[in-house]
């Protein structure tokens, strides 16, 4: 082909994908004829804005609820007696007398029923009879306190603080609460949620978008789908979740996860932590009940807890580190390791080796292809079993106190080097004896690796 | 003898008037000539080719001809 012909063709290709390109951006950005189009959610284009404001007698003891959408909804703290409501209108409009003619179209709407005061616009109405029009409602009420608020808005922020009580829906925008003192219900789509200061109950459901809470003096329960958590000083916390992460903080309860896709940090748990997810790791950090921990493809690590623990995870690995109670783990694909076991546990990883140091309470370590290395800080005084089929067996233990040893390799070696110990059985792959008087059972069997037994441990 | 306008010629000309045309249709509010474009551009691409293998064609066939006339075929 020629030069000029490839030339050509090329050309052609590149204005091919210049039109596309085009096409597609104006698709992205809805130019309208008015001017103003709607870009990420939101109108875009000349606008002008118009304010009104409106002051309504209530009751005492006043539930508040507010419907709106395209625009903002601010419920704070007004003066007893009334409810003071600013309705501003943004109307998109390249002409300001056009604007301000539409604006007039568009009224606040309330209705007082006994202790129930709706508030709203005439923008549905408006929006029929003016369906080109781009228009944003943005509502700021003042309430008396100890109002209830319920507010239901679209495709624009909410932010309700010093309420009795708040019930709160939002999407498409962020949605905040804060010093509400008793329950608060929140949903929200598409969009953060901050709760702060609440007294009672919180209830949340949020779908993408990340939520965080600080100071919920009630229980918590979420339930959170494509967003992150951040919970800091809650009382006890259940959380649903799926695809995102949570980190709590000063869990003034029990904490109770249920994930998918989700890693998980906890920190400052009084009650018990119970977390399940998957593809992510779980950390729990000084625990005040039992910690419970189970994953798939992800670290588990539990530091501090005092009760029982337990932690299983596949194609990754486990630590643990001061845990006052027994401990349940199991591995595949991975190994485990602990220090400052008090009352001893079940070890068994499938993947990698095990590893113990300053560990007391009785012991049943298993490897499947890694070693077993156990290293004492003081005598033995609890039964230890370790059986390791591809990896050896390793014992530190100091030369004190007392214990009878079984060690058998069925295709290693086994080596006691301790002083003090008396062998009453003694071959290249068996040897049996003890140390001292008395003492718990020690057991030590190597498939494929030696077993050792020497002078050392931590002092 | 005059000279056949080539595929690349043919090509080009047909996308100006098509181009024109819609431009002109356009422009009298008939059609939209983003959407027109983004649809239908490929077919440069078969015209253009359609037009080569024409072209490609119509030259083996007047060689063929030249050739079996002179390699002794009776003048007439």
């Amino acid at each position: 082909m020629r030069a000029g012909k490839l030339l050509a063709l090329l050309l052609v290709l590149a204005c091919g994908g210049l039109i596309e390109v085009a096409y597609r951006l104006r698709q992205e950005l809805d130019l309208t004829a008015t001017g103003w189009r709607v870009l990420g959610g939101r109108f875009q284009g000349r606008s002008h804005t118009f304010t009104s404001e409106s002051r309504i007698e209530v009751p005492a003891g006043l539930r508040l609820e507010v419907a709106n959408a395209f625009g903002e909804v601010r419920v704070a703290r007004g003066e007893p007696g009334a409810v003071a409501v600013e309705l501003r209108k943004v109307v998109y409009a390249s002409d300001e007398q056009r604007a301000r003619t539409l604006a007039e179209g568009v009224e606040l709407e309330s209705e007082l029923d006994g202790a129930r005061l709706r508030v709203g616009t005439s923008r549905e109405a408006f929006v029929r009879r003016e369906p080109g029009v781009g228009l944003e409602t943005h509502l700021t009420l003042r309430a008396p306190e100890g109002t209830v608020v319920h507010v239901r808005n679209q495709h624009g922020n909410v932010a309700v603080a010093d309420a009795a009580a708040a019930d709160v829906e939002g999407s498409y925008d962020g949605v905040r609460v804060e010093r509400v003192a008793g329950d608060v219900r929140l949903r929200n789509r598409h969009g953060a949620a901050y709760v702060a200061d609440v007294g009672a109950a919180l209830d949340l459901e949020s779908q993408y978008g990340k939520v965080e809470l600080v100071g919920i003096g009630g229980d918590a329960t979420l339930a959170v789908r494509h967003g992150d958590v951040k919970a800091r000083g809650t009382r006890a916390l259940q959380l649903e979740l799926a695809y995102g992460d949570l980190v709590a903080e000063q869990v003034g309860g029990a904490l109770l996860v249920s994930a998918q896709h989700a890693g998980v940090v906890a920190r400052d748990v009084t009650g018990d932590a119970r977390v399940v997810t998957s593809y992510r790791g779980i950390e729990l950090a000084r625990v005040g009940g039992e910690a419970h921990a189970r994953t798939q493809h992800g670290a588990v690590r539990l530091e501090g807890v005092a009760g029982a623990a337990s932690a299983s995870t596949s194609y990754a690995d486990v630590s643990l580190e001061d845990v006052a109670g027994p401990v349940a783990v199991e591995v595949e694909h991975g190994g485990a390791s602990a220090r400052g076991l008090r009352q001893g546990g079940r070890l068994d990883a499938s993947g990698d080796g095990v590893t113990l140091a300053d560990c007391t309470g009785a012991l049943e370590l298993r490897s499947q292809r890694g070693g077993i290395r156990f290293v004492a800080a003081a005598p033995l005084t609890s039964a230890l079993t370790a059986t390791a089929v591809h990896g050896d067996v390793t014992l530190e233990l100091l030369p004190a106190g007392a214990f009878a040893l079984e060690a058998s390799s069925r295709r290693g070696r086994v080596t006691v080097a301790l002083p003090g110990f008396e062998a009453t059985h003694s071959e290249p792959s068996h040897v049996s004896g003890r140390l001292g008087s008395g003492g718990p059972p020690v057991r030590l069997d190597a498939e494929y690796g030696d077993v050792r037994v020497t002078a050392g441990g931590e002092r | 003898m005059k000279r056949a306008p080539s595929p690349g010629t043919l090509a080009f000309g047909l996308t100006l008037v098509t181009l024109g045309v819609l431009g002109t249709l356009a422009n009298l509010g008939r059609l939209d000539l983003l959407a027109t474009l983004r649809t239908w551009w490929p077919l440069v691409l078969v015209v253009w080719g359609g037009l080569e293998l024409a072209d490609a064609l119509l030259r083996r066939r007047v060689a063929g001809r030249g050739a079996s006339a002179s390699h002794g075929e009776p003048a007439r």
